[in-house]
């Protein structure tokens, strides 16, 4: 619990820094708070501590808090670059990238319903603020204004299910309701049933699986993109783990009423995200289709539901983080020093003038394709192995042909770095950016020879 | 232990040469580099090495069952030789002064050896398939950055996706085996040698490795990567390509297929040979037809893959062995020839075989060695593919005389157009653009004369190389 109240506290401290007009205290205060709540996390590792039958910190709850809090610093490396130009609520930003990240903090760990929709409102409503925070502009607000709508229209349809299963369980506990289940296996009410199919389309909303996934496109090309980073990685790790934890525990029991629901959401996502993909011309656009069809592959790992599921569903999510913030990264800079749209072509011949840009970009996009000695190809083949444990050959296969449509628009990216000449001229990237980007493209390669396993 | 070592060589000097920016000795040190590791496989194969020198094994994630497990048999000593010896050629026609970029160039093909000497020295599954990637990858980007051709994009794209469906198919297939139970937990090649699968899951399981390998070679009707590829890519990735490369494929097909799926293999025998002779025709048929000489040897070489093909599912001992002396000879051909249409290219600016003659009276140690690799590559007696095609046909033979006979005639073929274009391009009249043709320079000859002599040679004493594979072999067929 202390890393929460670290970050809490970190969030009011950045506002207080921006009443003051202390700006250049932002970094610092951010990142002292963020490392400081990532020491607590590690060293609660192995220690599974139950707070008022509320939360619940285990291992599971405390690596994808880390991969959590890692990621956001990273991306705050990649802020003051990015917001350079801004002249106001820089301190806001900060302060709601931090109160955020509480909310996903119960979202990992919830053990009572309660706790989880706190969760969600405490992520979701910073982040329809940071989503239209690029004030003067229409489509930044466009977003906001969407995201709004549809995540409140998605927590609604969620809590409605949460009554309804209170209304046949009575109880907010998970652990009660699985009692319940377990012992009322055969004879539960129609109500019960639709309650629970609207936890999981509220759930399948927040991380943007087929045919839930409306918002993401537009929400993704509106947002400052630096944001949509934080969405992409951030809110879809927290995301999953809520899914992969409340199927898991209590809905455990009822895996036959799930099960098809799921494989037909993982089925679709796969195969519609790639397919949009492949037609976009502009990076963030392909980077959106992307994320949906990154999604496709975790579902794969719930449908799955075995002893490697989570482990899976972890890796994976942690890989495609990083990966992730590497291509927005570098599609920031690129946008910010051509002007460009952020289309393909603003790409061409990166590999000329910047080697180092374009090999960064190169190694995260082959990650994200699933490419051996970067970790994509270990995250994709946990998933694969989760699946075809549970003998899921249909959908693996279906996994497959998705990471091949990928490799194919991943491939007309790196196409325009090294093969079309170079019309702009050389990026100097900040050295923050440096930093950030080693890291990210370091632990990808790392983390492809020697994976994370055995974790959860 | 020596495998390591293998292996890791052409890795740290890949990694060294992508930082060495404005060194100008170094092709001179990649050669040295590769000239060392060819030594050391030299005795790696014919010195006398325990096995527990040649094996190694790690336990690289114990929870996944992946094993960093490798060492070397017959089949893999054979595959070394090839891959390390002509590597060692291909550093050699390296023309220093036409590539940019040269060091990263040379890394890349360093790296590209690195996959190659990995799969081939593989013991699990996973390490396979990880290697198998690896491999692909230098080789993507080598025709990306270096390639020619206005459709080089789409030829790698096609190219890109042709091997990766295969290769991820080829993953499911082992995943597959692993969870089905049937590989008893573990992904070693000794423990999925001892599978007894039923014929049922044999033959649809069969597929899924079947595909990569098939797409790597490749067979009839998975080619249409291949021409298009070698023509597009720069002279060194078109020799890794279709001299070491396209052995994956065989040596895939005979490490896991062949003895994991005996009855598939027996099942589909006819369907796939057929294909594969069709393919083999159909290439032929081609190679007669084309003008460019870069393409024709493209066609060629799917000619000579397709009866390998065949060969493969014809699986007797006789055939067997040929395929483990034709993939040597082969590769020792298609890198000689491709070397050759470089040098022509090189002096009078074209492929085009009409606008070639007359080259003999210009140049005639050239078209002396010329001659050698084409008639080492349409077989004749006492080269090193006539050794290779003999045991093959011997061995589709004795499935059934017909396909032979058929398949037969792809060596009449091969003959005309090698034969043909040989014709056009040395003999005749001196033209404007052969006129000032000079004759080999010294780098030309080290490359070129050294493979003529292994031609001749591997064709009166090609026992050494038999001797390796013999036992493997006989152990493969026994499951059959």
């Amino acid at each position: 619990m202390k890393p929460l109240i670290i970050l809490a506290i970190t969030g009011i401290l950045s506002l207080y820094a921006g009443l003051f007009h202390k700006r250049m205290w932002l970094l610092p205060i951010s990142t002292a708070g963020l490392v400081l709540a990532l020491i607590f996390t590690l060293l609660d590792w192995n220690t599974a501590t139950l707070y008022y039958n509320m939360a619940r910190m285990d291992n599971f709850a405390l690596a994808f808090n880390a991969t959590n809090i890692f990621c956001t610093l990273l991306i705050l490396l990649l802020s003051t670059y990015y917001f350079s130009e801004v002249e106001q609520h820089v301190a806001e930003i900060h302060s709601l990238f931090a109160f955020t990240l509480v909310g996903t903090f119960m979202m990992t760990s919830f053990t009572n319903f309660t706790t989880l929709f706190i969760g969600i409102e405490t992520m979701s409503i910073p982040l329809y603020v940071l989503a239209g925070s690029k004030k003067q502009s229409i489509s930044s607000n466009e977003a906001s204004f969407k995201y709004f709508l549809l995540g409140s229209f998605a927590s609604a349809i969620f809590l409605l299910g949460v009554a309804l299963i209170y209304g046949t369980t009575v109880s907010f506990d998970l652990q009660q309701i699985a009692n319940f289940i377990s012992v009322n296996h055969a004879h539960l009410p129609k109500l019960f049933y639709a309650g629970v199919m609207m936890v999981i389309i509220g759930l399948a909303f927040k991380i943007a699986a087929v045919p839930f996934h409306f918002w993401i496109p537009d929400v993704y090309q509106g947002a400052p993109t630096l944001i949509t980073a934080f969405m992409a990685t951030v809110i879809k790790t927290a995301g999953a783990a809520a899914f992969y934890k409340i199927l898991s525990t209590t809905f455990i029991d009822l895996n036959g009423f799930w099960y098809h629901a799921l494989w037909a959401i993982a089925f679709l996502t796969l195969i519609l995200s790639n397919l949009i993909a492949v037609q976009q011309d502009r990076v963030k656009r392909i980077l959106a289709y992307s994320s949906i069809s990154h999604t496709g592959f975790l579902v794969m790992a719930m449908v799955a539901m075995n002893s490697l599921s989570a482990n899976s569903i972890w890796f994976y999510t942690l890989s495609y983080s990083l990966s992730t913030i590497t291509t927005f990264a570098i599609l920031i800079i690129v946008k910010k020093s051509h002007h460009g749209d952020g289309s393909i072509d603003s790409f061409n011949g990166l590999a000329k003038t910047n080697p180092f840009l374009a090999f960064m970009m190169a190694v995260s996009l082959l990650s994200l394709a699933g490419i051996p000695i970067t970790s994509g190809f270990f995250a994709k083949y946990f998933i694969f192995m989760a699946a075809m444990k549970s003998q899921l050959i249909v959908l693996t296969i279906m996994g497959i042909l998705a990471a091949l449509i990928g490799v194919y628009y991943y491939l007309k990216i790196i196409y325009a770095m090294y093969i079309k000449e170079a019309d702009h001229p050389e990026i100097i990237p900040d050295w923050r950016y440096k930093i950030s980007l080693s890291i990210c493209v370091g632990l990808t390669l790392a983390l492809g020879i020697y994976p994370l396993i055995d974790i959860l | 232990m020596l495998t390591l070592i293998l292996l890791i060589i052409p890795f740290i000097t890949g990694c060294f040469l992508l930082l060495r920016k404005d060194w100008s000795q170094i092709k001179a040190f990649t050669v040295i580099v590769a000239a060392f590791e060819l030594l050391l496989t030299f005795w790696l194969v014919w010195g006398n090495n325990e096995p527990s020198q040649t094996e190694l094994n790690i336990n690289w994630l114990p929870a996944m069952i992946i094993n960093f497990h490798i060492g070397v048999d017959g089949l893999g000593k054979l595959m070394l030789l090839l891959t390390n010896l002509l590597s060692f050629v291909i550093y050699l026609t390296i023309d220093s002064q036409r590539i940019k970029k040269l060091h990263n160039y040379l890394a890349l093909l360093l790296l590209a050896q690195f996959g190659l000497i990995g799969v081939f020295v593989s013991l699990n599954a996973i390490l396979f398939y990880i290697f198998w990637e690896i491999a692909l990858l230098p080789v993507f980007f080598l025709i990306v950055i270096w390639g020619e051709g206005s459709n080089k994009v789409q030829v790698t794209v096609k190219f890109f996706i042709y091997t990766l469906v295969g290769s991820l198919l080829m993953l499911a297939g082992f995943i597959l085996l692993y969870n089905f139970g049937f590989s008893n937990g573990s992904f070693e090649l000794s423990q999925l040698l001892t599978l007894k699968l039923d014929a049922h899951t044999q033959s649809w399981m069969f597929w899924f490795m079947f595909l990569a390998f098939a797409i790597k070679m490749p067979i009839f009707p998975l080619h249409s990567w291949q021409p298009d590829t070698y023509t597009s890519a720069p002279l060194q990735a078109t020799m890794v390509l279709s001299g070491i490369m396209l052995k994956m494929g065989v040596f895939g097909f005979i490490r896991w297929l062949m003895p994991i799926f005996p009855q598939a293999i027996a099942e589909y025998r006819y369907l796939i040979m057929a294909l594969a002779i069709t393919g083999t025709l159909y290439a032929a048929i081609i190679a007669l037809k084309q003008k460019d000489i870069k393409t024709l040897f493209a066609f060629a070489s799917l000619s000579h893959v397709g009866l390998m093909g065949a060969a493969l599912m014809a699986s007797s001992v006789y055939s067997l062995q040929g395929i483990m002396i034709q993939m040597f000879a082969h590769g020792v051909n298609i890198v000689g020839l491709f070397f050759l249409v470089d040098i022509i290219e090189k002096r009078t600016g074209t492929r085009q075989i009409g606008e070639l003659g007359g080259i003999r009276s210009a140049a005639p140690l050239f078209s002396a060695l010329f001659l050698i690799i084409v008639l080492g590559n349409v077989a004749l007696p006492l080269t090193n593919a006539f050794v290779g095609e003999f045991l093959m046909f011997v061995g589709i033979w004795q499935i059934n005389i017909w396909l032979m006979l058929i398949a037969g005639l792809s060596i009449i073929f091969g003959a005309v157009y090698m034969l043909y274009a040989y014709q056009k391009i040395c003999l005749g009249e001196l033209n404007n653009k052969t006129q000032s043709f000079s004759d080999l320079s010294l780098q030309e000859k080290t490359v070129l004369i050294p493979i003529s002599i292994l031609i001749i040679l591997t064709g009166i004493m090609p026992q050494p190389l038999l001797n390796l594979t013999e036992s493997l072999v006989n152990e493969i067929i026994g499951k059959f």
